[in-house]
């Protein structure tokens, strides 16, 4: 780019190259992050209609679906708090554990409490478990343990090595509630487990609804991003 | 599309086998309960290759396949129901509709789900399926490892 002087006569030639392709590479990160942004927003976007269009389908009412909606995008996007305050996959699973069960008290306190080693999420299991943790207490909370003044919900977890690679078992253990009658009909709490646990998070689980109390075992492998402390 | 589609669809005993290749579990289930509205028979897989071995193993009359599998490319999906001739469509939250190289194409659905897209691209399958082969469900089941 000729640098010229008042008089419009070129003094010198700005190498401009380097400006250029700086601005070019500012230019394409921003297309970058432009376009993983769009492709965030619409899997959310996705993520939201098919949580409105399950709960639609199982509520009996206008008002019960609002209610269910609700809490639900809440836990989403407690869950979503979750990954943006921490680092990339630096999301503690006690943390996690504690937005399902935080309308229901501080951990160790009368109503729940959460055990076992640090352990950090993969990114990608964040909003999985999230959501079945959150279906578990919002079970809890209708029906289970935390429906009546005295039920108690014991979180407890632990990691298996192996050389294949590390396991998370977790335990989601209710006792002193009301006596458990298991579900007539397979709701949407169920099947986002099953499905969660299976297809996303590539692991097993057991739901069992003995007389005392329900329970949930889960079984899940431990990523490499994930790690244990 | 055609009325021919969707009587096919009506009319069949069974409604089409469909397979779903996505990795968020949510959207699975609501791809599944589009389908199964629209009379589909659904199978659900969340990996690649998880997919490839339902395709070994099971007849299909169509599938929806999301374009990005947990950082994995579904190109190796996308071939395999190329070569045995199954129509697929993609589904993708990306902006730029990116596809596989080499399958642009096949139909391609935008996140958030349309069903109104679904039942289109669910008729175009079953007119390609009824163009080219028997439908899925009077095959002989193939064996593992074919």
């Amino acid at each position: 780019v000729p640098v010229r002087n008042y008089g419009g006569d070129v003094v010198s030639l700005a190498a401009s190259v380097r400006d250029i392709s700086a601005r070019r590479q500012a230019t394409d990160r921003q297309a970058l992050i432009a376009n993983e942004l769009t492709h965030r927003l619409k899997n959310t976007l996705a993520t939201v209609q098919s949580i409105a269009a399950q709960t639609l389908r199982q509520a009996t009412s206008l008002d019960g679906f609002g209610a269910a909606f609700d809490s639900r995008l809440q836990a989403l996007a407690g869950s979503h708090d979750l990954l943006i305050r921490a680092a990339a996959s630096d999301v503690a699973l006690a943390d996690l554990i504690a937005i399902a069960l935080s309308p229901y008290g501080e951990p160790d306190g009368d109503r729940w409490s959460a055990s076992g080693a640090g352990v950090t999420l993969n990114v990608g299991q964040v909003l999985p478990l999230g959501m079945i943790l959150h279906e578990l207490a919002t079970n809890a909370g209708k029906y289970g343990a935390l429906s009546a003044p005295h039920g108690r919900v014991g979180v407890s977890w632990k990691v298996q090595f192996a050389e294949a690679g590390s396991r998370l078992h977790l335990i989601w253990a209710e006792s002193d509630g009301p006596i458990v009658q298991p579900p007539t009909r397979k709701g949407f709490g169920s099947r986002l487990i099953a499905d969660c646990v299976t297809g996303e998070l590539h692991g097993d689980f057991t739901m069992a609804f003995n007389a005392l109390g329900a329970r949930c075992d889960i079984d899940i492998p431990l990523l490499a991003a994930g790690n244990v402390s | 599309m055609t009325s021919l589609g969707i009587d096919t669809l009506v009319n069949r005993q069974r409604g089409p086998r469909i397979l779903v290749v996505e990795d968020n579990a949510l959207l699975a289930m609501h791809c599944e309960d589009i389908l199964i509205q629209l009379g589909c028979t659904v199978v659900k897989v969340g990996r690649i290759q998880a997919g490839l071995l339902s395709i070994d193993t099971q007849p299909f009359d169509g599938a929806f396949l999301d374009v990005d599998i947990s950082g994995e490319s579904i190109l190796p999906i996308a071939e395999r129901l190329a070569s045995r001739a199954i129509p697929f469509a993609f589904v993708t939250g990306s902006a730029d509709r990116h596809v596989p190289m080499g399958h642009g194409d096949h139909p391609v659905l935008s996140k958030p789900l349309s069903e109104s897209r679904f039942a289109e691209v669910v008729a175009d399958f079953a007119v390609t399926m009824l163009a080219h082969h028997q439908p899925a469900d009077s095959l002989p089941p193939l064996t593992y490892g074919n």
